[in-house]
């Protein structure tokens, strides 16, 4: 147990230092960017937006809210993400992280 | 220490597992994005402007399905043609292309240039025909006949002009040359001579017995066109004619006749009246032809000296002066008939 705890303490800890490493150099502000442009080519954004649109119809145009779409959207959008591009997404962080330890 | 960890993450599962949470991270951060941005058109109220209903899409789908794109046709499939558009005259209720719509208003319905004229013309035709003739209406509305009138109403006008009382001989003259001139002309006119003569107005009428034949068909109601000595009627018929077509106004036209002369007699002097009686007197053709008149007789010997009379109507006021002046000294009573007769004599 106390392994595991520790071992997810160095999790937690080595996401920080990544994500710490990531925000510093600007490289997480590109990756989103890459990321956006990816999944509009792909047609998610337009996929994601059809389903919005079912949801307001149903809830109404009046009383929609950000919390009602966040907790709609958000797993259907991670569904939905094609493979190739989590994949892609992947391979950049890695091979940032391998430039960032040659350094 | 940190870059240690990195350089050997690859081999490391539990790297993966950071990565791949790392990669949900973002793309939660992107649909949250696509969230606020959803919401916001939804508020603004512009969310289901750039789209289609569902209840349209459904409404018009065999619409959208038969639009055709093609080129050389509109949206519709059809070839673009020239179309003819059809005018319901509102006066005659016939159909009329548009391109000839106007031409025809204003035929029809009196509308356009001297089209107040005809029309004028047209309703006091339908006002003295229609108790009588109403089979005469139909012709009366075909539009060769507004070609052929307003023709003849111009010549007429020409004669008018010519019929004051300063230009009578000279305009006797013309007529008696022309009127034999025209013989076998006028004679093509004959048909198509309408019966008009009802709405023409007393010098009108007078000018057209002067150049024509007049009289009037049983069967067309028409006149005769040509010269006065026309063969087909007797001296009798015009006579009748121009009984019937100039009784309305004679008592009117008759002093006209006798201020034309008195005016002329200020004119000329009263030696020169003398003379001309005294011609008159010694003339025995004048006074011949003077009592023919006067008597009015039937027979074929009359007609003989009517129409050389009618040659000869190209005689000049001075005869006439002078039969008129022995008429009146000869008996008040038969004063009256006299001018009556020089007014069938022109």
């Amino acid at each position: 147990m106390a392994d595991l705890q520790e071992r997810k303490l160095k999790d937690a800890h080595m996401r920080a230092t990544i994500n710490q490493k990531l925000v510093e150099t600007g490289e997480r502000e590109r990756l989103k960017e890459l990321l956006r442009a990816r999944l509009i080519e792909c047609g998610w954004r337009d996929q994601l937006k059809a389903y919005c649109k079912e949801i307001v119809q149903q809830k109404g145009l009046e009383h929609i809210t950000v919390d009602d779409l966040v907790s709609e959207i958000t797993p259907r959008g991670r569904s939905l993400v094609p493979d190739e591009i989590k994949k892609e997404l992947l391979q950049r962080i890695r091979t940032f992280l391998a430039q960032q330890s040659n350094v | 220490m940190v870059e240690a960890d990195f350089s050997h993450s690859e081999l490391d599962p539990d790297m993966k597992d950071s990565l791949d949470a790392l990669v949900e991270e973002l793309i939660d951060e992107v649909s949250l994005g696509l969230c606020f941005e959803i919401h916001r058109s939804c508020k603004i109220g512009s969310f289901f402007l750039n789209g289609f209903d569902d209840t349209s899409d459904t409404e018009y789908a065999p619409l959208n399905a038969a639009l055709v794109d093609r080129p050389g046709v509109d949206v519709l499939g059809q070839v673009p043609s020239k179309k003819n558009y059809e005018c319901i005259c509102p006066n005659c209720q016939r159909h009329l292309a548009a391109s000839r719509f106007a031409p025809h208003l204003e035929k029809c319905m009196g509308m356009g240039r001297n089209s107040s004229r005809i029309a004028s013309r047209r309703i006091a035709n339908n006002q003295k025909q229609g108790s009588d003739e109403s089979g005469q209406d139909d012709e009366n509305d075909n539009d060769w006949n507004y070609s052929s009138e307003p023709k003849r109403i111009k010549r007429l006008k020409k004669d008018k002009v010519n019929n004051s009382p300063r230009n009578r001989k000279f305009s006797k003259l013309r007529n008696g040359g022309s009127s034999q001139d025209l013989a076998s002309a006028d004679t093509s006119e004959n048909a198509d001579s309408a019966p008009f003569y009802e709405s023409m107005r007393i010098e009108e009428r007078k000018a057209l017995l002067l150049s024509s034949c007049g009289v009037i068909s049983e069967h067309t109601k028409r006149m005769c066109t040509r010269t006065g000595k026309c063969v087909q009627h007797t001296d009798e018929q015009r006579r009748q004619v121009r009984q019937l077509l100039l009784r309305q106004s004679r008592a009117h036209d008759l002093e006209d006749i006798h201020i034309d002369i008195d005016t002329y007699d200020d004119a000329e002097s009263q030696s020169l009246r003398e003379s001309l009686q005294w011609e008159a007197a010694s003339s025995p053709a004048d006074s011949t032809s003077t009592n023919n008149s006067t008597t009015g007789p039937v027979n074929a010997g009359t007609s003989q000296k009517r129409k050389q009379r009618s040659t000869k109507s190209s005689k000049t006021k001075k005869s006439k002066l002078a039969k008129q002046s022995v008429s009146s000294s000869s008996s008040a009573g038969s004063n009256k008939e006299q001018s009556q007769h020089t007014l069938f004599d022109f």
